[in-house]
Order: structure tokens, then C-alpha cells, then sequence
């Protein structure tokens, strides 16, 4: 339970950490990429606890997730497509990846009660991650305004997922 | 009919039709003759029969079709003056996870439209009596409703997303102003 508890938090800070150590500047067509990659993350996440979870809240969360998301990335594919971006793949987004499928495996050998505690949990965190980084990274580096401004509006969906994990999790506790 | 006669000949005056003819019956009362009375009887079903026939013909009201009852909105409950007003359109917003604006003023036949500005589908559910509810909408797309009462609803998706809107009646509107 502990090994799992620092798994989560260590894919957490080695989000950040990799995008603080990011020494030269994020460009419009990286950041196009590490948004897309981080809703499909949670997307992924999701597929995981709709397969798994016997728990009618936790698989209506992860429904949830599965739809927002996937409509967060329709409208960024169609912004991206208007302004002309192509979205690049870069470090910041390889690591993530490298992070999530770490994590996918570890809930992979997860049932029942335990596993709707760890998807949750990983919920909670990802989301407090993914806010942190818009607001202190993606954000102030993006040079397009309007790139800026969809992220920008990305931070309430994210806040109000990470609420209903928060209190999903309560329940499940 | 015998009884009958006898009473008219007793009310009856002196010298009328009946009077002549029950006194002469009486003499003859063997041979009476039934004649006088199945006029009477005659006159009497033509009577009834007239009157059971304007009786199947009067409706109960004052003439509606059977269609007006189907549709509500043509009456009018409203215990205040609403003459003056006339149906406005309230457009209300979904955007950054919120409905803006979240508390709306409007009358009974006002629209509501509801436009989806987000990133992420929502809809309008009735949280009071759970009678009516929106399709989901994507970025884009918008869904209308007639106000005839108050409401407050709120996203099934985003349960923490509500709003309401409140009947204005002229007391209230005198305030606002």
C-alpha cells in the first residue's frame, strides 16, 4: 500500500520536476503536444477503471473522465488545426508517458476496494499536477494568445474533476 | 282518467267543454267513451319528448372542442397581471464549468436558451422535480425551454454546476426599480 502511495506521488512530481528541469523553452508546438498527451493519459486511466472497478461511482467517474476528455482533445486537435500548429512530440511528453505506463501497471495488478482507492487517488494527484504545470509552465510559456487562452480555459475542467475525484474518494474510504 | 276528468269537472267552470261532457258521461257512464283523454296524453308525450330531446343537446361548457383540453397553456392561472408583458428570450451561458448567469429573473412563456460555450459537454437537468431534461450538448450547441415556473437546475455530468430562475412579479420588479 505505501510502495503504491509513493508511486503516485513520485509520477506526480516527476511531471513537474521533468518540465522544471526543461531548460530550453516549450514551444507553441510542444505544448500543443504535452496538452493532448496529458488528457490522453487520463483517458487511458479511465479505459482501466471502466474495465476493473465493480463500484458504480468509481466506473461513472471514470465515464466521466473518458468523455471530457476526449472533448477537451477534439477541441485542441481543432484549434491546433486553425492556427496552424503541428503538435511535436518532446521529452516532457515522452516522460509523461513513461510515468503513466508505470502507473497503469501497478493498478493493472489491483482489484476491488484497493483498486478504487488507487485509481482515485492517482485521480486526485494527476489532476493537482496537471493544474500545477498549466498554470506555472504551459501557460506562461505558450506565445500564440489564443493557444494561451485554451489553456488557460482548461484549468476549470481540470478543478472540477479534481473536486469530484476528492469527493469520490471520501466515499470510497 | 276517470279521476282526472273528475277533477277537471270539479275545477272546471260551469259551462265548459268538459263540464258539459263529464256530466254527460256520467249519465252515460256505461258507454263512456275515452276520447277527451288520449288528446291529453298525446299532448303530454309530445311534451316530454321535446323536452328530453333539448335536454341530450345542451354541452357543458360553453362550447370548447375536446383539443383545447390537451393543451394547458391556453388557460390562464395567473394571479397577477401579466398583459403588459411580452415573451423575452433569456440567454444563458455554459461556460468554465459554470452557468452565467447562474440566477436569471424572467416571466411565465419567457424562453430560456441554454448555449454550451465549454470545453466539455454538459447538460440541464430540473433538480426540483426532476420533470424535464436537456439532451447533452457539445461546444456549440444550445437547447431552449419555456419558463412556467420557477426552476433550478444543474448539470448531471457536473453535479456542483446549478443555477435557478426566479417568477419576477410586479412587486419584485417594483423593487428593482
Amino acid at each position: 500500500m505505501f510502495y503504491k502511495k509513493i508511486l503516485t506521488v513520485l509520477s506526480a512530481v516527476l511531471f513537474t520536476s521533468v518540465l522544471f528541469a526543461q531548460s530550453p523553452k516549450l514551444s507553441d508546438a510542444d505544448i500543443a503536444h504535452i496538452g493532448v498527451t496529458a488528457n490522453q493519459i487520463d483517458i487511458d486511466y479511465a479505459a482501466i477503471a471502466k474495465k476493473k472497478s465493480k463500484t458504480p461511482e468509481v466506473v461513472s467517474f471514470a465515464d466521466l473522465m473518458s468523455k471530457d476528455h476526449a472533448a477537451i482533445i477534439d477541441q485542441a486537435v481543432a484549434l491546433v488545426t486553425k492556427l496552424g500548429v503541428t503538435p511535436t512530440d518532446n521529452d516532457v511528453s515522452k516522460s509523461l508517458m513513461e510515468g503513466a505506463k508505470a502507473e497503469r501497471a501497478e493498478l493493472s495488478k489491483l482489484k476491488g476496494d484497493s483498486f478504487d482507492k488507487a485509481y482515485l487517488e492517482n485521480e486526485v494527484s494527476y489532476h493537482k499536477a496537471v493544474i500545477q504545470t498549466l498554470q506555472e509552465t504551459l501557460i506562461p510559456s505558450a506565445s500564440n494568445k489564443e493557444l494561451k487562452d485554451f489553456l488557460q480555459a482548461l484549468v476549470a475542467p481540470f478543478e472540477g474533476h479534481l473536486k469530484h475525484a476528492e469527493m469520490a474518494l471520501q466515499k470510497v474510504q | 282518467m276517470y279521476l282526472f276528468r273528475k277533477v277537471l269537472y270539479v275545477f272546471g267552470g260551469e259551462n265548459t267543454f268538459l263540464h258539459q261532457n263529464f256530466r254527460f258521461q256520467l249519465i252515460n257512464a256505461h258507454s263512456v267513451v275515452f276520447k277527451p283523454g288520449k288528446w291529453i296524453c298525446a299532448v303530454l308525450l309530445i311534451g316530454i319528448g321535446f323536452f328530453g330531446i333539448s335536454c341530450t343537446n345542451t354541452t357543458p361548457d360553453n362550447g370548447h372542442t375536446t383539443l383545447e383540453a390537451i393543451e394547458p397553456q391556453a388557460t390562464n392561472e395567473h394571479k397577477v397581471p401579466v398583459m403588459n408583458h411580452i415573451p423575452v428570450k433569456h440567454i444563458v451561458t455554459i461556460k468554465d464549468m459554470k452557468y452565467n448567469p447562474a440566477a436569471t429573473q424572467a416571466h411565465i412563456d419567457d424562453t430560456l436558451l441554454f448555449i454550451n460555450k465549454d470545453l466539455v459537454p454538459h447538460n440541464v437537468a430540473d433538480s426540483l422535480t426532476k420533470e424535464w431534461l436537456s439532451p447533452p450538448l457539445k461546444f456549440g450547441e444550445e437547447w431552449s425551454m419555456i419558463v412556467s415556473k420557477n426552476l433550478h437546475f444543474y448539470c448531471a455530468f457536473h453535479p456542483n454546476m446549478e443555477g435557478d430562475i426566479q417568477l419576477e412579479t410586479p412587486l419584485s420588479a417594483q423593487k428593482r426599480k
